[in-house]
């Protein structure tokens, strides 16, 4: 068979080694999917391969994709999509994660977006590949296609399973066809076997014998390690440096300096960590330094840059005839995101062949956009970069850009040798970036009969995606989209308007697992309970009400009855001796997903203290591929809420973080942790939708109602301390 | 030097000066035992050292010459060489981990409490396993396995399986 293939993917067809043989189809998979979906908030990309499909002659398949592996199981959803379109059994699938040559284009992994965006690309690739076989089937039978079945990955002629299989009809031969050049059968979603089935995550076993590697474990005989000069504070500037005392230092290899970037190359951690401490510098500072109270002025929303990002009706007038008007601010701290792994980078840039290159080992949510940063760090083109991605100790956005890669590559680049710089826990918290905080100023009005006439919601946050977007853009584009994620309400307002303003805090901020999900999510849905409350209108009847009879509001009706269902809303809670008790909901949407939550609270009434006893779910995403895999995401989505909601606060005192590790900035324990209770709903018509993130944006909502229900305290600052309870 | 790790006694060059969590990463390729936060909070890199819980990361390598140190790598020996041990297995079959980075440092302090106190109260496992950070929340599948593989163990008590 003939396929015509551009330059550009033969070149890639090259990359990726085509040797042995099997039969290959190419997968272009962005560009046409992200015109069609404009949710997705990942730009379209070049048209370059991100992934392949190869069928062995051993009959196994091999799929190589280009998304990072960071415990969202996206190698076992994806291997069951493809198991399941070839006819095959999902074990005979494995899932290779690239280096960037033999994948020279990925859209990062980020957004929710992997399963939703490349199940209709992998399932048109597996139908692709079934079909050449499946002729090459029919001409060897002597029959037609259209007679030919698979079972197991067996050739079946009307009933009959023949000698052949996959790869016996591949045989020694290579083929190479390009996905979508022509269409082909798709299986209906009713005759899926393997989509659908809680299959075991396929990276599991290495997680639990130690042998999984990731970004931070990567060695290489002779490599040097590295440790990086940090500035004190924020902002601060390099003025004097003494590095003798560090040069002399036991174990030390090489002191490099260039510019403001001072670093140790040692032969052991330790060596690097204690050298690096014995350099003396002065730096030019901030002044005054930078405080938290100023971050907190600097948010409060309103004035010049405010953007419009939805608006119906005309609120402000409805506002004024409204028969009541309610007004609450609502606050959200910066926060870390707090992955176990901390960022780690091996880096070896040497001269092969007359040219440069870099290659580089590590961890990463965006590897493709790595190669552009680590490139200009020393100097080279982004093509003179190879990356080889492993497994990911976590990302949740803060792994999208890893600065310890460039930081391998230019003391290696200045040294010769391999050159791993593993951040440590101080750095994570003092040099990375974070949630930003962002404050909500709400106010709604109900008429006589307690129904929502008017919505205004002024947010401001620190930046997010506009954190890697330079200043004029900044001013072209108007709105950080990250920023607003779940700002706009999911009800049917009459007259509502959303105002958003983006600030520049100083502090380093980014993308956090949800981006504004969670913040934005605090706000609205326990202002609605506070409208529900107004209005004297069980929380429950007052979301259905309000909720529209488009598909999003049918879908959010039909979860928020189901978590009431499951939680017994309407029964009462079993009393605790000393305790209040009490349950609050709260729903959302996002990335299409609807999901709604019930959180079950008991307070302490003397010390204020929270305890989150269980939060029931329940959640739509349209077709799933993995229903363990789907509740994995909820219960962690769930965990981070609640961590978020009762613990996590970050603060910036005289010019820098002040938590230096988990003492400052604890975590949520298990002796914490809620049960989680999890209905999904069926919905096989649509989707499959994103997961990651959706489930967090209700959490703390949910728990600050629920605190609402057993002490009558409305809680409108995150987190909800003992303090605060106690002071509400 | 040598340390003895996982009942073989390997070279590990000079340990002065030098951490555990660094000499099992680094010098010896061990690195299923992970690093955290470096300074005992997380639980990560948590070892045995003589069946002893330990935080590798605030460990004097020359402290353990001539002591027993389990790692991840190793435990399935302590139990059984010829299959998972029994908590891994569980891990495994309540499909626990995420991201997994946490996951060696859960097993090793979950084994130990199992050992220690084989039908531990959900106190005991509270108590045991606070000290071990999960940032993808895996927590309660956590508190299923640990219940789960002390079944197990219990039946292979029970029908004297271990060899």
């Amino acid at each position: 068979m003939t396929t015509k293939l551009t330059r550009r993917q033969f070149l890639a067809l090259a990359g990726v080694g085509v040797a042995g043989a099997g039969l290959y189809i190419l997968i272009r998979a962005g560009r046409r999917y992200y015109i069609e979906n404009a949710d997705n908030i990942l730009p379209p990309v070049i048209d370059d391969p991100n992934a392949w499909l190869r069928i062995t002659p051993e009959n196994r398949v091999e799929l190589i994709m280009a998304k990072a592996e960071m415990g969202q199981g996206v190698q076992t959803a994806f291997a069951q999509i493809v198991a399941d379109e070839l006819f095959l059994p999902f074990e005979s699938v494995d899932v290779i994660m690239p280096d960037t040559t033999l994948m020279p284009a990925d859209f990062g992994t980020a957004g929710s977006a992997s399963v939703s965006s490349m199940y209709p690309v992998l399932r048109m690739a597996a139908a692709r590949a079934r079909e050449i076989l499946k002729a090459e089937a029919a001409k060897r039978l002597n029959t037609t296609p259209e007679t030919i079945a698979v079972q197991d990955g067996v050739i079946v002629v009307e009933g009959r399973r023949t000698e052949h299989t996959y790869g016996s009809l591949i045989g020694g031969k290579q083929i190479v066809a390009e996905s979508g050049d022509i269409p082909v059968p798709i299986k209906a979603v009713s005759d899926h076997a393997v989509i659908g089935q809680p299959k075991p995550r396929v990276d599991i076993p290495a997680k639990v014998n130690g042998s999984a590697r990731y970004g931070y474990d990567a060695r290489m005989e002779g490599m040097g390690f590295g440790k990086v000069l940090r500035p004190p504070t924020l902002g601060a500037t390099l003025k004097n440096v003494e590095v003798s005392a560090a040069e002399k230092s036991p174990g030390v290899l090489q002191i490099v300096r260039d510019g403001d970037f001072v670093g140790v190359i040692a032969e052991t951690q330790e060596a690097a960590n204690i050298a690096i401490h014995l350099i003396a510098a002065t730096w030019n500072e901030r002044s005054p330094l930078l405080q938290q109270s100023d971050i907190d002025s600097m948010l409060t929303p309103g004035g010049f840059g405010g953007e419009t990002i939805a608006e119906a009706g005309n609120a402000d007038s409805a506002l004024r005839d409204a028969a009541t008007v309610i007004e609450a601010d609502y606050a959200s701290p910066l926060a870390a995101h707090a992955a176990l792994e901390p960022q780690g980078s091996l880096a070896y840039v040497r001269q092969e062949n007359g040219g440069w290159i870099a290659e580089v080992w590590t961890a990463t949510q965006f590897p493709t956009a790595s190669l552009g940063q680590i490139a200009g760090a020393i100097g080279l083109k982004a093509e003179q970069v190879i990356l080889h991605n492993n497994f990911l100790g976590g990302g949740f956005g803060r792994k999208i850009v890893l600065e310890s890669s460039s930081e391998a590559a230019r003391l290696s680049k200045a040294s010769g040798l391999p050159v791993r710089v593993n951040w440590d826990r101080t750095e994570e918290f003092q040099q990375g970036f974070m949630r930003p905080p962002t404050r909500h100023k709400l106010r709604a009005g109900l008429d006589a009969d307690g129904n929502v006439v008017a919505w205004t919601h002024e947010q401001s946050s620190g930046l997010v995606l506009f954190a890697s977007v330079p200043t004029p853009l900044q001013w072209l584009i108007g709105i950080d989209f990250g920023a607003v994620r779940g700002a706009i309400p999911a009800y049917a307002f009459p007259n509502h308007r959303t105002t958003a303003w983006y600030r520049d805090i100083v502090a380093r901020t980014g993308p956090w697992r949800g981006l504004g999900l969670l913040p934005n999510g605090f706000a609205v849905e326990s202002f609605v309970d506070e409208l529900a409350q107004a209005a004297s209108t069980n929380p429950l009847e007052f979301r259905l009400r309000h909720l529209g009879d488009d598909s999003i509001g049918k879908r959010m009706k039909r979860v928020l009855q189901t978590a009431a269902d499951l939680a017994g809303w309407s029964a009462p809670l079993p009393a605790r001796d000393g305790w209040l008790v009490g349950r609050g909901l709260a729903c959302g949407e996002d990335v299409r997903t609807v999901v709604a939550q019930v959180a079950e609270v008991a307070v302490n009434p003397q010390t204020g203290e929270v305890k989150v006893g269980r939060v029931y779910c329940a959640l739509d995403c349209g077709l799933i591929i993995n229903p363990d895999g789907v509740e994995a995401q909820i219960e962690g989505n769930i965990m981070w809420g609640v961590s978020s909601a009762l613990i996590e606060e970050a603060a910036i005192v005289d010019g820098k973080v002040r938590a230096t590790n988990f003492g400052g900035y604890p975590l949520l324990t298990i002796r914490q942790a809620p049960d989680v209770v999890i209905r999904l709903i069926e919905n096989k018509a649509e989707g499959p939708y994103g997961l990651g993130e959706p489930p967090i944006g209700p959490v703390a909502a949910a728990i600050g109602n629920a605190i609402f229900n057993a002490t009558g305290k409305r809680l409108r600052r995150l987190p909800m301390t003992p303090e605060r309870v106690l002071g509400a | 030097m040598e340390l003895n790790i996982n009942g073989e006694l390997m070279e590990a060059g000079e340990l002065k000066g030098r951490l555990l969590v660094y000499v099992l990463r680094d010098t010896l390729g061990l690195t299923g035992t992970r690093f955290g936060c470096g300074a005992g909070f997380c639980g990560s890199c948590t070892v045995w050292v003589e069946g002893q819980l330990t935080r590798s990361c605030l460990t004097p390598a020359d402290s353990v010459i001539g002591q027993a140190v389990t790692t991840i790598e190793g435990l399935a020996a302590t139990y059984d060489p010829h299959r998972l041990h029994p908590v891994q297995q569980a891990f495994i079959d309540e499909q626990v981990p995420q991201c997994g980075w946490c996951m060696s440092g859960q097993i090793m302090t979950a084994a130990a409490l199992l050992n220690r106190t084989p039908n531990p109260s959900d106190e005991d496992l509270l108590a045991a396993m606070e000290g071990n950070y999960c940032r993808c929340g895996t927590y309660h599948r956590i508190k299923r396995a640990i219940r789960r593989a002390a079944e197990g163990m219990a039946y292979d008590v029970r029908e004297a399986v271990r060899p």
